[in-house]
């Protein structure tokens, strides 16, 4: 019955004139940028963050979280229509729905997409419901000890979605962590690495930094690639409605994407991308003639559409409950709250039940959203296929810096962005992923601060993380990762897997 | 084998380490049960400096891809962009910072008539005033403080 009042909770606060509106707003905007190629759901979100301090927390949060589905899904969109996928979360979808729209089924393709994501949207949800207030309350008895051991568990974890070199995640991992140390030592109040900069007594600005690594800095790596109008766009969709017997053959794909979309978006470095591929290696693997994945088979694009929207989706699971978070996208959602003035961690649950709740509801809402503005907006969205990057990345460059500046309105946290884009720009180029610094950032005050606690109760004993049981199970954990990443097989798996 | 992007990342994870390490140094270290300012930054920086470290030897094992630095033009026009915004905003006001900024900033792609950049940075200048600051309400200057 809790449950029942507590989602009933949610939907009050989700269907409110206003938090409709600002879903509604963050789905089609989130789309809209979304489908430009080569902007993916992180840009996406780094890029409309500013639009959304404006407003109050719940309003906020709900319109963050319909960007990213928006994007999401306007992602899946370009990966059909031009084989251009805005991320690696749409890679596997633009696989076998390129070569439908090739086909003359751009249509179809595109419906089972917005069907899948929107079965799998509604089941992550129902999920999320049921999920979040039993790891909250577990998470509720987690001491510093174990809340230590929990980041180091969600920092490893991090790497695995992280291309090349394992050693070189790790080095970005911690030095993300050194970068959250700028700013002012909470106990001592000593001002730490702040070059005599009062500006930087708070510490980086979380949205110089993002807007700095995910913006900026990939401007530059794309207009040294060059290429400016995109080439090969279907245009013909056609009817976006699928066959009966596309939908038959697709049914059993979706049921699996989101089951398994759903588990792997709980994970800490899980979500959309691990998601889709596994989703798709399934269907190959229980499909009675795989021969046909590649060549335009539905159910190479339901299942991993499916485990995608999922994952996206229960991914929030530990950001909401643990205050951890499992991807950049989520990174961003705790850097908003904490903008917002709410401190992330287990206790949101309590505290801020109808924060929680309204988002939850708002998901479900915002999917709908997405199926009914979609298929009929898809001429306009195949229309923005087509705009160049030439005058894209001018707007991109604007929107960065009014972020940046709008946190503390300030040209230093500008000038700041512009230093830091240049250093993302040399690690893009030295095949540096930024997204395991940026989780480091996020999580480096959190796990000093518990560490500093876990200690001092221990007496400066390390031995407390051993001795503790849960604590221990996190640390066995994030070694096991360690240990199965740096496996051949695994190895070569999460090469090919990011090759394509 | 200078130019290996694994040889070089870990250099510059060395460097960042002994920067940061040094850095900390003023700050009082502590004890593990009394943890000052400087215990978390050392003990970081001793770690980035052992990855970088690691990261070298093994790309003196296994080559890895040489690092290609490409053209300076766009990454020096948009940087230079960004720095005309935050210099700007002040004196001229949102309105003409952010024209400036898209239209400096368009010159870091491919060629094109006057036109082409010059309406472009019009338009989006002035939608970018629209939404942020009456719109949203952002507390930016909107026009030269001279006139305001």
């Amino acid at each position: 019955m809790d449950l029942l009042n507590s989602l009933a909770l949610g939907f009050s606060v989700a269907v409110t004139w206003q938090n409709l509106l600002y879903c509604f707003a963050g789905v089609l905007m989130g789309t809209l940028i979304g489908v430009l190629p080569g902007l993916g759901p992180v840009t996406t979100v780094a890029l409309l963050l500013p639009i959304t301090f404006a407003l109050d927390p719940v309003s906020s949060l709900i319109m963050l979280s319909g960007i990213y589905y928006g994007a999401q899904y306007g992602g899946s969109t370009t990966a059909i229509l031009v084989n251009l996928p805005g991320e690696s979360s749409s890679v596997v979808t633009a696989i076998d729905g390129y070569k439908m729209a090739r086909n003359g089924r751009a249509g179809p393709a595109l419906g089972i997409a917005a069907i899948a994501s929107f079965v799998a949207g509604t089941f992550a949800t129902i999920v999320i419901a049921g999920f979040a207030p039993v790891l909250g309350s577990v998470a509720l008895r987690f001491g510093a000890v174990e809340y230590f051991s929990l980041i180091v568990f969600g920092l490893i974890a991090s790497i695995i979605l992280a291309q090349g070199s394992i050693l070189k995640a790790l080095a970005m991992v911690v030095l993300g962590l050194l970068l959250g140390q700028v700013g002012t030592d909470v106990t001592s109040g000593v001002y730490r690495y702040t070059l005599g900069f009062s500006t930087l007594a708070d510490g980086i600005s979380f949205v110089a930094l993002s807007m700095a690594l995910f913006g900026i800095a990939e401007v530059i790596f794309n207009l040294q690639q060059g290429g400016d109008r995109v080439e090969g766009v279907v245009e013909d969709v056609g009817s976006v409605l699928p066959t009966s017997k596309d939908l038959k053959d697709s049914a059993a794909a979706i049921a699996r994407g989101t089951l398994l979309g759903s588990v792997l978006g709980l994970l800490p470095g899980g979500g959309a991308l691990l998601a889709s591929f596994a989703a798709y290696t399934l269907e190959k693997k229980v499909a009675r003639k795989p021969r046909n994945f590649g060549h335009g088979d539905i159910r190479g694009v339901a299942a991993p559409e499916a485990a995608n929207n999922a994952g996206a989706q229960t991914s929030f699971i530990p950001m909401l409950t643990l205050g951890l978070p499992a991807n950049p996208v989520m990174a961003m959602m705790i850097g908003a709250m904490m903008i917002q003035g709410i401190q992330p961690g287990p206790q949101v649950m309590t505290t801020q039940p109808q924060l929680v709740w309204g988002l939850i509801a708002s998901m479900w809402i915002g999917n709908v959203m997405l199926v009914l503005l979609n298929l009929p907006l898809i001429r306009i969205w195949v229309a923005l296929l087509k705009v160049r990057y030439a005058y894209m990345f001018p707007a991109i460059i604007l929107f960065c810096c009014v972020g940046a500046y709008s946190v503390h309105n300030s040209s230093f946290d500008v000038i700041l962005m512009a230093v830091m884009a240049i250093g993302g720009f040399i690690l893009l180029k030295l095949r540096c992923e930024p997204a395991p610094l940026i989780l480091g950032f996020i999580l480096g005050p959190m796990m000093e601060e518990n560490l500093r606690r876990a200690l001092l109760i221990s007496r400066g004993d390390f031995g407390v993380f051993l001795e503790r049981p849960i604590s221990l199970g996190f640390l066995l954990a994030a070694a096991a990762l360690l240990a199965v990443i740096a496996i051949p097989g695994v190895l070569r798996l999460r090469r090919t897997a990011m090759a394509t | 084998m200078l130019r290996q992007t694994n040889l070089i990342s870990g250099l510059a994870f060395l460097v960042l380490a002994l920067a940061f390490g040094f850095g900390a140094t003023s700050y009082r270290f502590g004890t593990p049960a009394n943890m000052g300012a400087g215990f978390l930054p050392v003990s970081l920086a001793i770690l980035l400096g052992l990855l970088g470290v690691a990261i070298m030897v093994q790309s003196l094992l296994r080559s890895s891809d040489r690092v290609d630095w490409g053209r300076f033009r766009p990454a020096v026009l948009i940087i230079a962009s960004i720095l005309v915004f935050a210099l700007g905003m002040r004196p001229l006001g949102f309105a003409a910072a952010a024209f400036l900024t898209v239209l400096l900033s368009s010159f870091a792609g491919p060629p094109m008539g006057w036109l082409q950049r010059l309406l472009p940075a019009l338009i989006l200048s002035a939608t970018a005033s629209l939404l942020f600051v009456q719109l949203l309400g952002l507390p930016i200057p909107l026009w030269p403080t001279v006139l305001g």
